[in-house]
C-alpha cells in the first residue's frame, strides 16, 4: 500500500477558555490516501470541524495542538506558522468547503475577484488563465460561467454553496475538506450538491475528507470512514467493512439508530446519555457511560486504535485498515448479537423484522 | 448601469432637498415673530421712516413675490444685502464661512481617519489590555464640551509651554501684510498653520472617540463572520485579509460621519469664541439678535446645504464601497 497523502497521528487539540481548558480532540489518528474519499462522522461537538481547521492551520486563537502530528505527503505540518500554511498548504494542497459556506463569500467582493485573489496568492496563472479555470469550475457545479463576476448577494443560498465549491476546486487541490456540505440544505439541494461532489471525483484526482453527522451521506459517497466520539476516534476503515461488521459499540448502536431501507418499519433505537466534556486529555474510553458492555477497565485507560483481525467477514486482506478503539473489540460483536436476540424475544418476535433474510 | 442610476436618483433627491431647505427657511423666518422694523420702532424711528424702509426693501409685496425674487437672486448668485450693515451678504460671510469650514472639515475628517485606524488596531487585539483601556482616554476627552478642551489646550500649550498663540488666525502685527495678498494665500502660510494647530486639535480630539468606538465594535463583529474565516483559509496574506475586514467594518463609521460633521457645527461657535477664530459663529449670533434676515437665511441655508451635501457624498462613497446599496437597488 502506498504512502497516505495525509496522516493524522495521535492528534490532541486543546482550547483555552478563561482559566480552564477543554480538550476537543484526544489522540485522534486516521489517514487518507491519494484519490480516496473519507467520511468523518460523529455527533455535534465531537471534534470533527476542529480537526478540519487544524489541517489548514486555522484553529481559533485559543486553540492549539498539544501533541501528535499531522503529516502531509510525509511532512509534519502541525507546527507551521500562518505564513508557511499560506505558502505550502492552503488551497493549492488542502482546500476546504467551510461549514455554513453560504456565508463564506465576502458580500462586497465579486466572486471572480476572490478567485483571482486566491490564484494570485498561490499560483503563477495569468489573470485570464485563472478566470478560465474558474469558469470551468463554475460549469462543473452547474452555475453559468457568465455570472462569475457577480456578487454573492445576487445568488441564492444553494448557488452560493456551489460557488464556494467552485472556488475550492479551481486550483485543483490535492485534498478537499467538505465540512457538512449538505447541512442546512433541503433534500433536493442536498442531492444536487452530493451529485456535484461525485462529479468532482470523476473529473479530478482529489482526495476528500467529508465531515458530516449524516452517516447515510458517507455510505453513499465515501470509500472509508472514521467515526469519532467525544474527541476520540472510535473506529476507522473501509465503509463496507464498517457497515457490514461494525466493531465499536458506538457504531453498532448507531446502526440501529439510523433508518434502514431494508426494514422500513423498524423502531429506531436511541443511544442514551451524552458525550462527556473533557477538560483534559481523555485517559479513558469516552463512550464508557453510554456503553452497555462497559467494564471497569474501560474507564481506567484510553483504548488504542487496533486492527480488527479475527473477523471472518472480509477475508481479502483489507482488514489491516479497519481499526477500532475498544478493549473488548473481540467480544463486543458477539455481545451485540445476544442483545439483539434478547431484544427480539422481549419485543415478542418483532413483527417488523419477520422478513429478515 | 444600475449603479449609475443609483447616483442619478440620489443627485435628484439631493437637489430636491436643497430646495426644500431653502423654501422652508424662507417661510420659517417670515413667520417668526419680530423683524428688523420692530427694532427700528423700538429705537424711536418714526412710522414714515419705517414705511419708507418697507417700501424700499420690497416688504409690502405679497410673500410669494418676495420668495420668487429671492429664489431667482440666489440662483443668479446674489445673496442680497445685510439690512444692518448695508453690505452684500456674500462679501460679509464668505471668508468667515471658509474659516469655519477649514476648521471643521479637516478636524472631523482627520478624527475619522485616525479613529478608524486606531479602532481597527484595538479591535483586532481583542482581549488585550489595549482593547480594555485603549479607548478610555478618548471617551474622557470626548465627554467634555469642546470649549473646555479648548481652554485646557490653551492653558497648557499657549500659556505654560508657549508653543502656540492663544488666539486668532493671523497675529495682529501681520494683519496688514496679509491684507495685501490674495485671499487664499494666508491659508498657505506658516503663520496660519501655527494658529490652526490648537483649534484643529480641539475639534479632532473632541470627536475622536466616536469613530474609534464604532470601528472597534465593527471590526470585532466582522472578524466573527464566515467570510473572515474563509479569507483566512484561502491563504491570502494577513494584510489583504485586514484590508477586506477594514473595508467592511468602515461602513458604519462612514454612516455617522455626516452626523459628527453636523454636531461639530453646533459646538463650533464656542470653540471659535475661545480661540477668537474669525469664523461664522459670531456673525450668525449677531445677525439673529437683530433679525438681519438676509444673513441668517443665507448662512442657515449654507449650513443645511453642507449637511445635505455631506450626506450625499456619504451615499456615493457607500455605493462605491458596498455594492449591495447601489447594485442591489436594481432589484428593490
Amino acid at each position: 500500500m502506498s504512502q497516505p497523502i495525509l496522516e493524522v497521528d495521535d492528534l490532541t487539540i486543546e482550547f483555552q477558555t478563561g482559566e480552564s481548558s477543554i480538550t476537543a480532540v484526544s489522540d485522534a489518528s486516521f489517514s487518507i490516501e491519494q484519490g480516496e474519499y473519507m467520511g468523518l462522522v460523529g455527533e455535534s461537538g465531537c471534534g470533527k470541524s476542529t480537526i478540519a481547521k487544524a489541517l489548514l492551520g486555522a484553529l481559533d486563537k485559543n486553540g492549539r495542538i498539544v501533541s501528535g502530528k499531522i503529516l502531509y505527503e510525509g511532512e509534519e505540518i502541525q507546527d507551521f506558522t500562518e505564513e508557511e500554511f499560506n505558502e505550502k498548504i492552503r488551497w493549492k494542497e488542502i482546500a476546504m468547503i467551510p461549514q455554513a459556506s453560504m456565508n463564506s463569500l465576502d458580500p462586497i467582493q465579486p466572486i471572480s475577484r476572490k478567485a483571482l485573489e486566491i490564484a494570485d496568492a498561490h499560483t503563477d496563472l495569468s489573470k485570464s488563465e485563472a478566470l478560465d479555470r474558474f469558469k470551468e469550475a463554475f460549469e462543473i457545479v452547474g452555475l453559468q460561467p457568465s455570472r462569475i463576476s457577480e456578487y454573492s448577494f445576487q445568488f441564492s443560498g444553494g448557488m452560493r454553496q456551489r460557488a464556494i465549491i467552485a472556488l475550492t476546486l479551481f486550483l485543483r487541490p490535492t485534498i478537499v475538506i467538505a465540512d457538512e456540505p449538505t447541512t442546512a440544505l433541503d433534500v433536493i439541494m442536498q442531492d444536487q450538491v452530493l451529485n456535484y461532489i461525485k462529479k468532482i471525483r470523476e473529473e479530478t484526482n482529489s482526495s476528500m475528507m467529508m465531515i458530516t453527522h449524516d452517516i447515510s451521506v458517507v455510505f453513499e459517497t465515501c470509500d472509508t470512514m472514521t467515526v469519532m466520539h467525544s474527541g476520540q476516534v472510535a473506529e476507522t476503515g473501509p465503509v463496507t467493512d464498517l457497515y457490514d461488521s461494525p466493531t465499536h459499540p458506538y457504531l453498532m448502536l448507531l446502526q440501529d439508530a439510523f433508518p434502514d431501507i431494508r426494514y422500513p418499519n423498524r423502531d429506531l433505537e436511541v443511544i442514551d446519555g451524552y458525550p462527556p466534556e473533557l477538560t483534559d486529555k481523555a485517559d479513558f474510553c469516552t463512550f464508557v457511560d453510554r456503553c452497555p458492555w462497559a467494564v471497569d477497565e474501560c474507564s481506567q485507560t484510553a483504548p488504542r486504535l487496533e486492527s480488527v483481525t479475527d473477523r471472518s467477514v472480509s477475508g481479502d486482506g483489507s482488514d489491516s485498515t479497519h481499526k477500532v478503539a475498544c478493549i473488548r473489540k473481540d467480544e463486543v460483536p458477539q455481545l451485540n448479537e445476544e442483545r439483539k436476540r434478547q431484544g427480539r424475544t422481549t419485543a415478542d418476535g418483532g413483527s417488523d423484522e419477520g422478513d429478515l433474510p | 448601469m444600475s449603479r449609475a442610476r443609483f447616483f442619478v436618483v440620489r443627485s435628484i433627491q439631493t437637489v430636491f432637498l436643497l430646495w426644500v431647505a431653502f423654501t422652508g427657511l424662507f417661510f420659517f423666518f417670515r413667520f417668526m415673530p419680530g423683524d428688523f422694523t420692530n427694532l427700528m420702532l423700538a429705537e424711536g424711528a418714526n412710522p414714515d421712516a419705517v414705511a419708507e424702509f418697507e417700501e424700499r426693501w420690497g416688504l409690502n409685496d405679497p410673500l410669494y413675490i418676495q420668495y420668487w425674487r429671492y429664489f431667482m437672486n440666489i440662483l443668479s448668485g446674489d445673496a442680497g444685502m445685510s439690512i444692518q450693515y448695508r453690505r452684500p451678504v456674500w462679501d460679509m460671510v464668505n471668508t468667515r464661512i471658509f474659516n469655519s469650514f477649514i476648521l471643521i472639515a479637516p478636524g472631523i475628517t482627520f478624527a475619522y481617519l485616525l479613529g478608524s485606524i486606531y479602532g481597527s488596531i484595538v479591535g483586532t487585539k481583542r482581549g488585550s489590555k489595549l482593547e480594555e483601556f485603549g479607548i478610555l482616554p478618548l471617551i474622557f476627552v470626548g465627554s467634555f464640551p469642546a470649549f473646555v478642551t479648548s481652554i485646557i489646550l490653551v492653558i497648557i500649550f499657549s500659556s505654560w509651554l508657549n508653543l502656540f498663540p492663544t488666539s486668532g488666525m493671523i497675529s495682529p502685527g501681520r494683519q496688514a501684510e496679509f491684507a495685501q495678498l490674495e485671499w487664499y494665500q494666508r491659508y498657505l502660510s506658516l503663520e496660519f498653520v501655527w494658529h490652526f494647530i490648537l483649534p484643529f486639535t480641539a475639534v479632532m480630539f473632541r470627536y475622536l472617540y466616536l469613530p474609534t468606538m464604532i470601528m472597534r465594535t465593527s471590526i470585532v463583529e466582522v472578524m466573527g463572520q464566515g467570510f473572515a474565516f474563509f479569507h483566512r483559509i484561502t491563504g491570502i496574506s494577513k494584510r489583504r485579509q485586514l484590508a477586506h475586514l477594514a473595508r467592511h467594518a468602515s461602513l458604519p463609521v462612514i454612516t455617522v460621519y455626516p452626523i459628527s460633521m453636523t454636531r461639530a457645527l453646533g459646538g463650533l461657535v464656542l470653540i471659535e469664541v475661545v480661540f477668537n477664530w474669525p469664523g461664522i459663529g459670531n456673525t450668525l449670533v449677531n445677525a439673529v439678535m437683530v433679525r438681519d434676515l438676509p444673513i441668517i437665511q443665507f448662512v442657515f441655508f449654507l449650513v443645511a446645504a453642507y449637511i445635505i451635501l455631506a450626506n450625499f457624498l456619504v451615499d456615493i462613497v457607500y455605493g462605491i464601497i458596498d455594492p449591495r446599496v447601489s447594485v442591489g437597488a436594481e432589484d428593490a
